[in-house]
């Protein structure tokens, strides 16, 4: 067994369509900062650093080489992974390893998007090809073989959402009005979380339905936006952890899993992706591993809380049932029924989830951090009005086939 | 000083120009035959596991879940069923040319007829009360072809 690792500290920037306000470097160093000061340690007692965003956005390549001296790292191992859309989860993750080993004591990790500043298609159609491309529209004009093996590479969780959404419809027997509901809840549990990036106070589904729609089943109002943001955790070994914080988030289980049935098709000529976009059995297959690591034997009763990754929202839905939280096909029953809301059985994204902040590079992370604010008793606002002793994050992205999964507790055993 | 007091300092915006990424791919002999078929013989091949019997489209030289290779070569369609389909409506950027993409215009999941895994392509239909799921279509092949997935112009309602 690895030695047991916490969650000592949290920062994140607010969430912003246009932090026009900083230099990249100075965003990132915010939420570093933030962490930090929240894990009570000081940057000479880090030993390591892992940072990420999505390779090519925000205009800047490599910027592992230049980003150390902003966030406390001079002279120390920084280590920068990026996967995709779950590049926060994967860079959290790689800092628990960091301590796990027994390598490192106290380690920073890092993850941030800053979209604005980027002009490349890739970073600012993503979204739009997340949602509702597919790479063969683009054929349409005139892009040759090799803008669509391109777009596979970049923008190839393209159109994946729309058909998820068409396929968990079709499965479950939802319908649109359960997708409203989802997008309300998310701004309104947004407007309770200062960082957030769409809050809507009050927001209804009747508000959600009004909006037009844009690619079918998904209207205007279904839609995350594109963030600029970062998101920053310590992780610390349990000595240290004892020391540094009153409550730390310990880290009870995790597993990343990728599912190439769930993968278009990508530069290797691999990847089937066309099977069922909403079968991701990689997040079932992660989420289980993560579970029996994390001694948990029954999902549906042994946790509290959930941030879902869900830039759409029929993701929070069928990612719930992935991860056992309810069974296959009855999350929208439990939604209706209240229980998903941030007061209800078992509260999903109180922090508004993907839906109202998307940094992509830092979306899964702050999942992760979000669940440990809820364990810390620190989400303020968004705190879920019950003991919470286990949270459950996902994130989702890769080349749509990647999925990690971190389960936090609020003891070590 | 940088500003007079009670001033916000101005905040200053450098401008990067466009990049250029271009690159050439090989496609190898999977999707070398896929495309020839297309071009050639107005075919749609696929490749079949001698493990699984699963029928890939495209096709390509690996069962992931068996971890086999795959050399046994099957023709599928040129008809098929709709798998999921949607209709876009918002005109966002085609990055080939920075140009708003023109709507509506329908893509389809077909599962060809003979094969497990679905294509991704146009349907010539965009009103959403016309399609469902479960309909049959056939592959309408361009006139001119050169070797790509162009050679297949859109899927038809049959
Ligand atoms: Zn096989």
């Amino acid at each position: 067994m690895p030695r047991p690792v916490a969650i000592i500290g949290c920062g994140q920037t607010k969430h912003l369509s246009r932090r026009r306000d900083v230099s990249q470097p100075e965003l990132i160093a915010e939420a570093a900062w933030k962490a930090m000061e929240d894990a009570n340690v000081t940057p000479d007692e880090v030993d390591a650093v892992v940072v990420g965003n999505m390779q090519g956005f925000g205009g800047v390549a490599q910027p592992d080489l230049w980003i150390g001296d902003w966030i406390g790292a001079p002279g120390k191992p920084v280590m920068r992974v990026t996967t995709g859309g779950t590049t926060g989860g994967t860079v959290a993750q790689a800092g628990y390893y960091h301590v796990a080993s027994g390598l490192h004591n106290v380690v920073l990790a890092v993850a941030w998007e800053k979209h604005s500043d980027s002009k490349e298609s890739g970073a600012t159609t993503g979204l739009g090809h997340v949602g509702f491309g597919a790479q063969v529209n683009l054929f349409r004009c005139g892009m040759g073989l090799k803008g669509f093996i391109a777009t596979s590479g970049v923008g190839m969780a393209a159109g994946v959402a729309v058909y998820q959404a068409m396929y968990y419809m079709h499965r479950s027997g939802c319908g649109i009005e359960h997708f409203d509901m989802v997008a309300a809840k998310s701004r309104r549990n947004a407007a309770k979380n200062k960082y957030a990036h769409l809050q809507w106070p009050n927001c209804t589904p009747e508000d959600i339905a009004k909006t037009e729609m844009v690619a079918y089943p998904f209207r205007y109002g279904h839609v995350c936006p594109a963030s600029d943001g970062a998101a920053a955790l310590v992780f610390a070994d349990g000595n240290t952890a004892r020391k540094r914080v009153r409550t730390p988030a310990w880290v009870k289980g995790l597993a990343s899993i990728t599912d190439e049935e769930n993968q278009l098709i990508s530069e290797s000529g691999g990847g089937v992706g066309i099977i069922d976009s909403s079968e991701q059995m990689g997040a079932r297959v992660a989420a289980q591993k993560a579970y029996k690591m994390a001694g948990i034997r029954d999902p549906q009763k042994e946790i509290d809380v959930a941030e879902l990754y869900q830039p759409f929202p029929n993701q929070e839905l069928l990612f719930a049932e992935k991860l056992g939280l309810f069974d296959e096909g009855k999350a929208w029953l439990a939604l209706e029924k209240g229980e998903t809301d941030i007061d209800g059985r078992l509260p999903c994204d109180p922090s508004g989830g993907v839906m109202s902040t998307n940094a992509i590079g830092a979306a899964a992370m702050l999942r992760i951090l979000e669940c440990a604010l809820q364990v810390m008793g620190k989400a303020e606002e968004h705190q879920v009005p019950k003991k919470v002793n286990i949270a459950v994050a996902h994130g989702w992205g890769g080349s749509t086939n990647y999925n990690t999964v971190t389960v936090l507790g609020s003891s070590p055993d | 000083m940088a500003g007079t007091a009670g001033e916000t300092p101005e905040l200053i915006k450098v401008h990067s120009g466009a990049v250029e990424v271009p690159y050439d791919w090989h496609c190898g002999p999977y999707w070398s035959r896929f495309f020839r078929g297309l071009r050639d013989e107005k075919k749609i091949y696929a490749t079949k596991c001698p493990s699984c019997g699963r029928v890939y489209i495209p096709p390509r030289e690996v069962c992931g879940p068996c971890f086999a290779r795959m050399d046994e070569w099957v023709e599928v369609g040129p008809e098929g069923v709709i798998e999921m389909f949607t209709v876009v409506r918002l005109p966002y950027t085609n990055p080939s040319t920075g140009e708003p993409l023109s709507v509506p215009y329908t893509d389809v999941y077909v599962r060809l007829d003979g094969a497990d895994t679905s294509l991704m392509h146009w349907l010539d239909e965009t009103d959403e009360k016309k399609i469902a799921v479960g309909m049959r279509v056939r592959a309408v092949f361009r006139d001119k072809r050169t070797g790509t997935m162009h050679d297949i112009e859109h899927f038809k309602l049959i």
